[in-house]
Order: C-alpha cells, then structure tokens, then sequence
C-alpha cells in the first residue's frame, strides 16, 4: 500500500491530539514534542525517498553515509524553534528534546513494521524498541543540551551546535553501519551500543546530582 | 595502510576516551567552569570520530571513497576547543594591551603554517571533490583553534598572571591540532613510518591534555 506511512500517521496522531485538551501545562509540552518528532518522521521519510532516488549511490550508503544528517537536521529543527522562542530551563529543553527523539523512533519503528511485516518477530521488536528508539532519543538528547546554552552563551552557542549536529550525526551513522554489517557479532555491537550509551547517561546524570546533593548538605 | 589505519584508530580509541573519562570524572566530582566542560566535550568528539573511522573499516573493509559522515566529526573537535578559546576565555584574556597586540599578529604563523600543509593536502589528485571540501572545512577549525591556542601561549605576563598555569595545556591543544594536520598528511601521502609516530604523539597527546589543563584550572584563582 503507498500511502500506509500516512495511515499510520493518523492513527497515532489522532487519539494524541484528542489527548492534548486535557493534560496540565508540562504533560501537555511533553505530549506536543512527540507529537513533532512524529511529524519530522513522516516528513524525513518523504525527503529521503526523494534523495534516495535523486542521489546515485546504494541503500547501504545511503543509510550509512546521507541519512544520518538528512534525519538529524530534521529532528533538531524543532528542539532549536523551542529554544529560541521560549526561555526555558535547561533540563526542561533536554526533556523536550528528549520527547521530540521518541516521537520519532516510534513512527519511524512504525513505518519500518509495515514495510517488513511478513518477517518481523519478538526480537525484532526488542531491538526496534530499546536499541534504534533509544538511539533517536540519545541524538536528540545531545542537541538539546546544546540547545540549552542559546540564550545564556550566545558567542558559544553557533560554534556549540555545528560541533554537536557533527557529533550526532557521527553517531547515527556509527549505529547505522553497525546494524547492517554482515557479522552477526557486529549486529549484536550496534544493537547494545545505543543502550550503553543510554545507561552511561543514566548513570552520570544520576551521580551528578547525588554528588550535588551531598555537597548540599 | 588499511590495517595500519585500523591498529591506529583502535589505539587513539582507547586514548581519547581514557582522556574523556577522566574529564567527566573531573566535571562530577568537583564543580568544573563552562572552559573545562567545553574541551572535555571536545575530547570526546574526537573518541567517537576515531571509533567511527574503526566501525567503519571493519564494516567496510575499507577507508570510503568520497563522503562519509566521519569526517564531519574533527570539525566537532576542532570547533569546541576553538569555541573553548575564543568565547570563553579570550575576552577574559586580551585586553588590547601593547604586549598582547604584538603577540595577536604573531599568533598568525601557526596557522599560516598549517594553512600551507592544508594546501598540500586539498591539492592533491587522488582526493575526491567533496573530500576536499570537507578537509577544508576541518582544517579552518584547525586553524583557528591553533591561532588562539598560539596567542594564548605566547600572551605577555603582564596582566594575565591568572592565565599561566594554561600555558602548559595550550601547548599540548596545539601539538593535538599541529599533529592532526600531519596526520592527515602522510595517510594522503600513504608515508606509513611518519603516519604511525603522528598517531603515537596524538595518543599521548589525547591521554594528557585533560590532566594537564586540571592542573591549570585548579590553579586558577578567578
């Protein structure tokens, strides 16, 4: 079916939007950026057909090499219009980025299900879930906390955000190259790689204030 | 010059996030300024550059031709210790003084110098044309990362008593920046010998920046 990204679209983004009439202030934040990483997913997946045909290059390095930046710049666009706009906390930023991510990877896990619905399995579905949408929620992470300086250290932040757009995109395709590589081993590397990354945020977020608290004290 | 390459980068691997281990460590345990954070980050932008460059010549097999998003990752680096020099410390530290005046036009010759090893690297033939473009890109960071690593090491004494204790670091971010260039160098010119000391120097180079700049901000009295 042609349009099946689209029909999934709406049956994600309708029962969210009903939703959004009745959540308090941050409930609703959180709800609205997954609602725009859902957006940027549908939107990344029309503009990467399109450059996927215009581009004379493989699959293979076209998800390795162009669709990491294609999706990255994307995904950020929202996250920088909220940091512009609304003056905002840091952690605040970092959260709604944080949702902006999730609200990708579960669109894009979507879109991918559909596509290969006659193959999927349980653990396919494990490490759509905590491998590739932590990945997407760890890119977005990291752009927030640029994000998170652009009204407090202006001479810092253009330099700031080309260096960590850079740096994500690495990333992406790091996570990319490993996914599709021949070796199983490889396979299993990349699929722990975003969950690594995740538990070592986890866990220095976690000191960082359990450390402050006990200074604090 | 593959495997030589994938020995290389598996060893900075393990050098640069040995540095940025110790800088996050350093950035929970005691309270670290914005400057310290910032080359922290820039460290570990060069960790997951040089882990790129392994994951993608065991998947590949080989170096790709043309465009890869891992050449995208020193203008990272390079971005952030620029960033590091010139919006948080240098209006700290230049403060139009006549000292200071003459060594803003000296501190012109590192990247002077490393512009012409640039030239060298972009006109060489066997380059794709997007390749060129991108090196350009990450050797401009370069240079102007080392222009004020270079001031900030050769800046008078007179009124930047509080900035000694950096001079030891802003060696050590040139000598990283310098030897990135030549790094870039002879793996354009396969000279494999002068590729392997590069790659050693910038190993030692990854593991002692941090402390050394630790050491520096810890004397910091500002």
């Amino acid at each position: 079916m042609d349009n099946m990204s689209y029909i999934l679209f709406i049956c994600v983004v309708g029962p969210l939007l009903s939703l959004l009439l009745f959540m308090e202030r941050k409930g609703r934040t959180a709800v609205e950026f997954i609602l725009c990483g859902i957006v940027c997913c549908l939107f990344i997946s029309e503009v990467n057909g399109l450059l996927l045909n215009s581009f004379n290059c493989s699959t293979y390095y076209f998800t390795t090499s162009i669709a990491p930046i294609t999706e990255e710049i994307i995904k950020a666009f929202p996250i920088f219009c909220y940091g512009f706009i609304c003056r905002l906390k840091p952690k605040e930023i970092i959260a709604a980025s944080f949702c902006v991510g999730i609200g990708f990877a579960v669109m894009e896990n979507l879109i991918v299900l559909s596509q290969n619905f006659e193959s999927v399995n349980i653990f396919w579905a494990v490490i759509r879930g905590f491998s590739s949408g932590l990945m997407h929620g760890i890119c977005s992470i990291i752009a927030g906390c640029c994000v998170s300086f652009i009204h407090k250290k202006k001479k810092l932040f253009v330099c700031g955000s080309i260096a960590t757009m850079n740096i994500v995109m690495v990333y992406h395709s790091m996570f990319n190259y490993l996914v599709q590589a021949q070796n199983t081993i490889i396979n299993y590397v990349g699929f722990f790689l975003p969950i690594l990354t995740y538990t070592i945020f986890v866990i220095v977020l976690f000191r960082g204030k359990k450390l402050k608290e006990l200074v604090k004290r | 010059m593959d495997s030589l390459s994938l020995y290389s980068n598996i060893s900075l691997v393990v050098g640069f996030f040995a540095g940025f281990a110790y800088g996050v460590r350093k950035c929970l345990t005691t309270r670290k300024m914005l400057y310290f954070q910032m080359i922290t980050a820039a460290i570990g932008c060069a960790a997951v550059t040089r882990l790129y460059n392994v994951v993608s010549l065991i998947c590949v097999g080989e170096y790709v031709d043309g465009f890869n998003v891992g050449l995208l990752g020193p203008i990272s680096c390079f971005s952030l210790l620029f960033c590091a020099e010139f919006g948080a410390l240098d209006s700290l530290v230049d403060k139009n003084l006549k000292n200071n005046k003459r060594a803003t036009i000296i501190a012109c010759i590192v990247p002077a110098c490393l512009a012409v090893l640039s030239a060298i690297i972009i006109h060489t033939d066997s380059v794709d044309k997007i390749y060129r473009i991108l090196i350009f890109f990450t050797l401009l960071t370069i240079c102007a990362a080392s222009y004020f690593n270079f001031k900030h090491l050769i800046l008078s004494k007179e009124g930047n008593e509080f900035f000694e204790p950096l001079r030891l670091y802003n060696t050590f971010a040139l000598l990283l920046e310098v030897f990135y260039v030549l790094d870039l160098l002879f793996m354009t010119y396969n000279m494999e010998v002068a590729y392997i000391i590069t790659n050693v120097a910038v190993l030692i180079v990854a593991v002692l920046i941090l402390p050394v700049l630790d050491k520096g901000v810890g004397k910091w009295t500002i």
